[in-house]
């Protein structure tokens, strides 16, 4: 008891020590508020999920999303199950939303930097007075350049520009479709993009339209392709391009022809079904006469494809009950990207696609972006007396010679949320909300209108860009005002909610407009019944000449190759570059992460002297990048294929520096070419290309697996196949050692249709956002180290051509072999049949690793590092793993726990799909199913009991995994 | 290479010179020594700064991955246990069957065994992601209830390497108290009872006399051990190899693989015997006892474990072709051809083709051709556990998670710094302990001229006799006289004898008439507590966790034998040691009987006779007509 027996003194003297450490040290840990409200919203209640619905804002698609919310942070983006364009699901891109909000690299000061002087930090009210006197005394010469904006912000930007007197307002998207938009001009006189119904298709045809990735919107195409992927009534995906893209992988029929030669393809279509009528009623007023034209020796050279295939498939693409045909590829410019797009449109008008496949009326609201002469025009003409006002858009970065352009103006305010390279040359930067933070509405076609909400409080000292411009036009003496309303609005948000009332009032006259109001603002926004929009009529081609290209192909030098630009589905227009999830996302195809690459045909590299992980200059007259060089038959010869999104030169610490950049190289295309074409010089250096998967060669394992459309249809076949389940039922005494064991209340199982599944790459990010998976960087993907829970592996059938996707997460197996080498008990199987992993009691011996067949545990190397404030947008229902334990997918144990809660508290069963994984929430070809294999009504039972397609990876090793996969479909080909 | 000592010269070494050859190799060291011993000794200390810097930064600053999450540090920890193997195998294995040559190389086998296991045992906590709770792995009540999962391999290789550490720490101990007695001895003569070596080895010896009682109870005991210590070198490289076999990765699911790594760990551990035994021998001048005919006992073993170890090289790749398993059939294909290949096409040539060499006498008679072959064959083996290891975990079941693996400096440093904590032990050892067995090797000396006779009498055992009281000395300088001695002493019916010997004299303890140690009944009720409490640990904890893993049901009983094995062996040693310290009279506070004389632990024997002041006269007599060098009263 000695130990305690401290005099007065001692403990007079200990407590006077302690009370000075604590007083004159800095309380740093408690600095941060954990809850950012002293009096909580009476509608927020703590360590409880809320929902706000907004619209994704990272693509003009306009998908609408459900913002996860707790404790006054936004957490994680999810699909909004009720938005006509996505209908629940998001992208990669949608799913790294929180990420861009929580960017460290957010710009979170307003500075002023007259040119060539450093940069200063000054007050909002400063810089609105200094801008408004600026434009006041200047008499006025303002230009604003946009991203896409409808709405609310389009209108005031409209009153903006015309308040000081000009017309000077552009939306310029870096992807503005304008070859499509010429060509469908050219082709039927409608100068737009229209609204493609690909539901009713049971076959697609794309011209190099990657429209599962990047491609106009790809999440409600992804979601309809899926949906034609049912073996009972199975559609077709036809894909004619020089490049096996994510989309070309999930085609049935992939036919590799040389960039441009996709227009030729259609036109031999075309002319086998004007001359075996295989055409509309219509389309004999103008089909001979175009056939005629057309030289099928000419359309076999430029395509290389026997005149008989394309004879068979345009009778498969005529005979369909609803086909379509779209065009690409995103981010071309050139002549024969423009006659693709033509092309393409005919053979739609042929087919007799336009009103049932392809309605016009209801253009996309990228019909309204600017092209890049346009672009160019516009930046062309301005002086130094202007102010150029570039909101939310990166033309020095995505724009040819943007830089010098961007410079022309005096002064350049730059309204965003990153110091991109545009930010880094404007006078004013302006720090504004980011969308998740904004009042808004974006309405990506007609009568979908999809409405924004702050989702959480600023996190900066932003302000919305609606409210930047009301205050600058107030401080230079002309205050807008929304047309039809009396008095100029204080906030953006009192503009918005004038424009949603004359909504509301033609809409519903009867209803209130609060209701109307809090309804959208539930639903994100609102949508009119299509009825109500006209059919627009297209005018068919009366000179056919247009239409057929001149020369069927390019000479090309020895040295050179066409240039074949390709957004990735990861970073697209690159604008997310910043973003660690995405730049750790490996890509569909190549599984190449955080880089850029030059992918060229072993034979042209040869040619070239190029051999793997050399470097390789790409040069033409617009500029020269350099990068790392793939061989790869993916790509034709004489192709070289390179993506967009990176090579930024600015943008924050993720992006800057990595990879190249090649929207350099997009200038003016050489006449009758589609990105022209480029030389390449082999540079003395070595870059190797990091990626997490060693090999997409199966060695005949079986791992991802076929079937042809027979057997998948007939259930007598596949159900002879058992598979062994991971219930009592699965037990078999001739192999299995230990008698079965029940689970009492669910078995939580998982089903993958891999037919459906196009690789886009969208839960293994959604579990990135969901289970607090941190973000290693290159060296150490490169080092085996990646923490994807999920990954999506592409692997290939026998023939190369063909990849098939197989998402791999935890199997959660019934006999796992991770449990039983754990020394500790940290791997068990909980009663609901999941390996759950319990971190504190893990001491990191690896061996649950080493003993998984499908390595999905995954270790952690190090504590991972979350720069603030990206810490904020950590799941509180996850625990934040140390360095040294091993984690791993538990279906998102943290979900089932919240709906089996609630579900006990309403005294009722779980309903069947109430529960959503991460992954499977996200998915946006509805690939994945969760469900309870105890509950027999439950569809996963069904898929996992009956479907004639099911199977288990390395079933052999009689692991009885709960994960079950379905084969996908191999369709013969048209021939 | 200058002239070696033949085996005869050998043969013909006097007791008296034995005890002056190991012990003047005790002497203080030289300059260079201590300077080696220091170099050794920081590269330890750098090996230990590199492992906090490595729990302090987490484990990527190691060339491990996913899938590739053993390497280097799990291979060092085979490669030691495997060295370990030689010690017991020596000592245990070969005095169970009274083969000759292994008095010459078995405490320093023994040794070797005791650092090996030690440096091993460092690798588990350094390989863990979490080593600040590494507790979680021992069996102990936590307040959470929760207990380790005893169907874990890693839990077996706990239990096995500690037991493996126990055993083969005492048994080496156990050896050394006779010789400790010795070395006490002898610088309580030249130095006198004062000098700091002579208090260490006083303190160590725990008061050994080598009295017929001690020796009685000591023989049996070491015998003991001996049974015990066998099986368990046996069982802790099968359950190593477990941790492999038991998983179900293609290259490690195998069930050849607990010979396999039994022979493999003795073909090491041999090698390493050779490594270290042939600079020793020189450098302390012990060519007198340890001869050629030694190192050639080794290596002609060495060929045994090499072609066990290239049967198993054989066997694995038409295992994976006969099997018909793809996976099985493409690892091997892989390993044969793929980058892992140079590596792999070196394990038969340096561990099987190699020590071949040995069939040749010259080879086994050269110095320079042993210690060249074991070094090799210590790379080769090492290399073998790497390419077992590391090159399985990269080419797993599925293709996309392939993966290649490469050391970094951390990783390469902290292997370093085992070897230099292994060797620091090693040299301190030699100039602290004897590093040959005096007795085992004086005992050998004898045992082959001696021949056994069975004693025609029906008298009554001898009584003991305690540490004070008159007594009638008699030193005789061989065994025989003392023997002679003694059945005259009994005759004569003087029942208070006690004999001291600096060898085990198993006639003596026949004509005392003794009977058999009791340590054997307390050896097997620790035996029979250990398989008990085994048994009884994994169950208890299978009951209380009551969790579902793998499938199995929460008791598994055949993985607890592993336990319950253990137990046996572990309890067994520590209960035959308490049963040799306790019959013995060992321990901290023993003296030294007042008629105990320094040589008896040299070359002489001596016999005490009990008796009364009237008995003084005969027993002198008695003592004197035997052929007594001198006969002393003792009165205490």
């Amino acid at each position: 008891m000695s130990a305690y027996n401290i005099s007065r003194r001692t403990f007079l003297k200990n407590t006077a020590g302690t009370g000075a450490v604590l007083a004159l040290t800095p309380a740093k840990k408690f600095a941060d508020k954990l809850i950012p409200y002293i009096h909580p919203p009476p509608e927020t209640r703590p360590g409880v999920w809320s929902l706000f619905s907004t619209v994704c804002r990272e693509c003009p698609a306009g998908c609408g999303m459900q913002i996860r919310h707790m404790d006054g942070r936004a957490i994680k983006a999810e699909g909004h199950p009720d938005h006509p364009v996505n209908r629940g699901a998001l992208c990669a891109r949608g799913q790294s939303s929180v990420q861009g909000l929580y960017d460290p690299d957010r710009l979170s000061q307003v500075s002023d930097r007259a040119r060539g002087a450093e940069s200063r930090r000054v007050d909002w009210a400063g810089a609105l007075s200094r801008i408004g006197a600026q434009l006041r005394d200047s008499g006025g010469r303002v230009a604003i350049l946009s991203d896409l904006q409808t709405g609310a912000l389009a209108e005031t930007m409209i009153q903006f520009v015309r308040a000081f007197g000009s017309e000077r307002l552009l939306s310029y998207e870096p992807f503005n479709y304008e070859a499509l938009k010429a060509g469908h001009e050219k082709a039927v006189g409608l100068p737009l993009i229209p609204a493609y119904r690909l539901e009713g298709c049971d076959v697609i045809l794309s011209l190099s339209a990657d429209f599962l990735e990047t491609w106009i919107s790809p999440v409600e195409y992804t979601r309809a392709f899926a949906g034609s992927r049912s073996p009972a009534d199975r559609g077709r995906l036809i894909y004619a391009g020089p490049r096996l893209s994510m989309t070309a992988a999930n085609a049935d029929d992939f036919i590799q022809v040389p960039p441009g030669a996709e227009r030729w393809l259609a036109l031999g279509m075309l002319k086998a079904m004007a001359e075996r009528n295989w055409h509309s009623a219509d389309a004999a007023a103008w089909l001979p006469a175009l056939a005629g034209a057309v030289d099928m020796r000419a359309v076999e050279t430029a395509t290389g494809v026997p005149a008989s295939r394309i004879e068979a498939l345009a009778r498969v693409f005529a005979e369909a009950k609803g086909s379509v045909a779209l065009a690409g590829p995103t981010g071309a410019t050139g002549e024969a990207a423009v006659e693709t797009a033509a092309s393409a449109m005919l053979l739609n008008l042929a087919a007799g696609r336009i009103g049932q496949t392809v309605d016009f009326s209801r253009p996309h609201a990228l019909s309204r972006c600017a092209s890049k002469d346009e672009t160019i025009r516009f930046l062309s003409d301005l002086t130094d007396k202007d102010v150029l006002i570039v909101h939310g858009t990166n033309p020095a970065y995505s724009l040819p010679g943007g830089l010098d352009l961007v410079r022309r103006a005096g002064t350049v305010v730059y309204l965003g949320t990153m110091m991109d390279e545009t930010a880094e040359l404007a006078t004013w930067c302006l720090p504004v909300d980011s969308p998740l933070e904004s009042w808004g509405d974006y309405e990506p076609c007609d009568g979908t209108c999809g409405l924004m909400q702050p989702v959480m409080a600023r996190l900066y000292d932003t302000r919305h860009a609606g409210d930047v411009l009301l205050e600058i036009a107030r401080r230079a003496g002309r205050p807008l005002m929304r047309e039809g309303t009396a008095t100029p609005p204080a906030r953006f948000e009192e503009w918005l909610r004038a424009r949603w009332t004359e909504r509301a009032r033609k809409a519903a006259p009867g209803q209130s407009f609060d209701e109307c109001w809090t309804e959208s603002l539930r639903q994100g926004g609102s949508w009119e019944p299509r009825a109500d929009i006209a059919p627009v009529k297209p005018a068919p081609p009366a000179n056919p000449q247009p239409f057929v290209p001149k020369a069927a192909a390019l000479p090309m030098p020895k040295d050179s190759a066409a240039l074949w630009a390709w957004p990735s589905v990861m970073l697209a227009d690159g604008r997310s570059a910043n973003r660690g999830w995405l730049q750790e996302a490996p890509d569909p195809t190549s599984t190449i992460v955080w880089d850029a690459w030059v992918d060229l045909h072993p034979d042209t590299a040869r040619q070239i002297g190029l051999a793997p992980g050399d470097v390789a200059e790409l040069e033409n007259e617009s500029g020269r990048i350099q990068a790392s060089v793939r061989l790869t038959d993916d790509v034709g010869v004489h192709v070289a294929a390179v993506s967009f999104g990176q090579g930024h030169t600015a943008l924050g610490r993720n992006a800057r520096g990595r990879g190249a950049n090649a929207f350099a190289l997009l200038g003016k295309p050489a006449a009758g070419s589609v990105f022209g074409v480029v030389r390449i010089r082999k540079i003395n250096r070595q870059a190797e290309l990091v990626s997490p998967c060693a090999t997409q060669d199966q060695h005949h394992r079986d791992i991802v697996q076929w079937t042809d459309l027979a057997a998948a249809g007939d259930a007598r076949q596949g159900g002879a196949e058992r598979v062994s389940l991971p219930l009592p039922e699965g037990y078999d005494p001739k192999r299995d050692l230990y008698s079965p064991h029940a689970y009492p209340k669910h078995r939580w199982a998982m089903s993958i249709d891999l037919d459906r599944c196009t690789g886009c790459g969208a839960c293994a990010v959604a579990c990135y956002a969901e289970n607090n998976l941190p973000v290693v960087g290159r060296e150490q993907v490169n080092k085996g180290r990646e923490m994807a829970w999920m990954r999506v592996i592409p692997y290939r059938a026998d023939d190369s051509r063909r990849l098939g996707f197989i998402p791999l997460l935890c199997q959660q197996c019934d006999a796992a072999p991770c449990e039983p080498v754990c020394p500790v008990f940290a791997s068990v199987h909980n009663d609901e049949g999941l390996n759950a992993q319990v971190y504190n009691r893990c001491i990191g011996t690896r061996y649950c690793s080493h003993n998984c067949p499908y390595k999905v545990r995954r270790f952690n190397w190090m504590d991972a590092e979350w720069a603030p404030p990206l810490d904020r947008q950590l799941n509180p229902d996850v625990t934040a793993r140390s360095r040294g334990v091993m984690e791993k997918c538990t279906f998102c144990i943290q979900r089932i726990r919240e709906i089996e809660h609630n579900a006990q508290r309403e005294n009722r069963a779980i309903r069947d799909g109430e529960i959503k994984p991460a992954c499977v929430q996200t998915c946006p070809a509805n690939a994945l199913v969760f469900g309870d294999l105890l509950d027999p009504q439950a569809r996963i039972s069904a898929l996992t009991r009956r479907d004639p397609r099911r199977y288990h990876v390395l079933e052999e090793l009689n692991t009885k995994p709960a994960v079950v996969y379905l084969r996908r479909v191999k369709m013969d080909e048209i021939a | 290479m200058e002239k070696e000592s033949t085996s005869s010269a050998a043969a013909e070494i006097t007791f008296g010179e034995i005890s002056d050859v190991i012990l003047t190799a005790l002497k203080p060291p030289r300059l260079l020594y201590r300077i080696l011993v220091t170099v050794l000794g920081l590269g330890g200390i750098a090996a230990l700064w590199l492992w906090v810097y490595q729990v302090r930064m987490g484990m990527w600053v190691t060339g491990l991955s996913i899938p590739v999450g053993w390497a280097t540090y799990i291979t060092n920890f085979v490669f030691w246990v495997g060295i370990g193997h030689a010690g017991t195998l020596v000592s245990a294995i070969l005095h169970l069957v009274r083969s000759r040559w292994r008095t010459a190389v078995a405490r320093s086998a023994e040794a070797m065994t005791v650092f090996a296991v030690m440096t091993a045992g460092l690798f588990p906590l350094v390989h863990l992601g979490r080593v600040w709770v590494c507790y979680y792995i021992f069996p102990y009540p936590s307040e959470r209830q929760l207990w380790p999962n005893f169907i874990s391999p890693l839990v077996w290789d706990v239990c096995a390497i500690s037991t493996y550490l126990t055993v083969s720490t005492i048994f080496w101990y156990i050896g050394l108290i006779p010789d400790l007695a010795a070395a006490r001895d002898r610088w309580t003569q030249t130095e006198g009872p004062d000098h700091p070596r002579s208090r260490f080895y006083r303190r160590l010896a725990l008061g050994w006399s080598g009295s017929g009682n001690q020796w009685r109870h000591y023989g049996r005991g070491y015998l003991f051990f001996a049974a015990l210590a066998t099986p368990l070198v046996i069982s802790v490289h099968s359950v190593v190899s477990w941790d492999f076999a038991m998983a179900q990765l293609p290259g490690w699911h195998s069930t050849i693989f607990p010979p396999y790594f039994v022979a493999g760990a003795i073909h090491s551990g041999l090698a390493m015997v050779l490594t270290l035994l042939i600079p020793m021998r020189r450098l302390l001048g012990l060519e007198r006892v340890i001869a050629k005919e030694h190192f050639d006992a080794v290596a002609q073993t060495m060929i045994v474990t090499a072609l066990i170890v290239g049967y198993a090289y054989a066997v694995e790749p038409f295992i994976s072709w006969y099997c018909g398993d793809l996976h099985e059939r493409q690892f091997a294909f892989w390993r044969a051809t793929g980058g892992i290949a140079p590596l792999f096409w070196a394990l038969p040539t340096l561990n099987t083709l190699v020590p071949l060499v040995f069939l040749y006498r010259p080879a086994r008679r050269s110095l320079v051709c042993l210690f060249g072959v074991s070094l090799l064959v210590n790379v080769g083996m090492w290399l073998e556990r790497m390419v077992i290891i590391a090159g399985s975990l990269a080419h797993d079941f599925l293709p996309h998670n392939w993966f290649h693996y490469c050391p970094t400096w951390v990783e390469i440093g902290i292997t370093l710094g085992s070897f230099s904590f292994f060797l620091f032990w090693f040299f301190g050892f030699t100039k602290l302990a004897p590093t040959v067995s005096i007795s085992d090797v004086k005992e050998d000396r004898t045992e082959g001229s001696r021949r056994y006779f069975e004693l025609e009498t029906n008298a009554a055992p001898t009584a003991e006799i305690g540490g004070t009281g008159l007594r009638v000395v008699g030193v005789f300088g061989h065994s025989e006289r003392l023997l002679d001695a003694l059945r005259k002493a009994r005759a004569a019916a003087f029942e208070r004898l006690e004999t001291y010997s600096p060898v085990r004299l198993r006639e003596a303890e026949q004509i005392m008439g003794r009977g058999p140690s009791p340590v054997r009944f307390w050896t097997l009720t620790g035996a029979v507590c250990g398989v008990t409490a085994g048994f009884g640990l994994a169950l208890y904890a299978a009951l209380v966790n009551s969790l579902i893993v793998g499938a199995k049901h929460p008791v598994s009983i055949i993985p607890y034998c592993i336990v319950g094995f253990e137990g046996t062996i572990l309890l067994g040693s520590l209960a035959n040691l308490m049963a040799i310290l306790h019959y013995a009279r060992l321990g901290g506070r023993s003296k030294l009987a007042s008629a105990y004389d320094q040589r008896f632990s040299r070359d002489k024997y001596g016999l005490v006779i009990a008796c009364g002041e009237r008995e003084i006269e005969s027993a002198r007599s008695l003592l004197e007509s035997a052929g007594s060098e001198e006969v002393h009263v003792v009165r205490s």
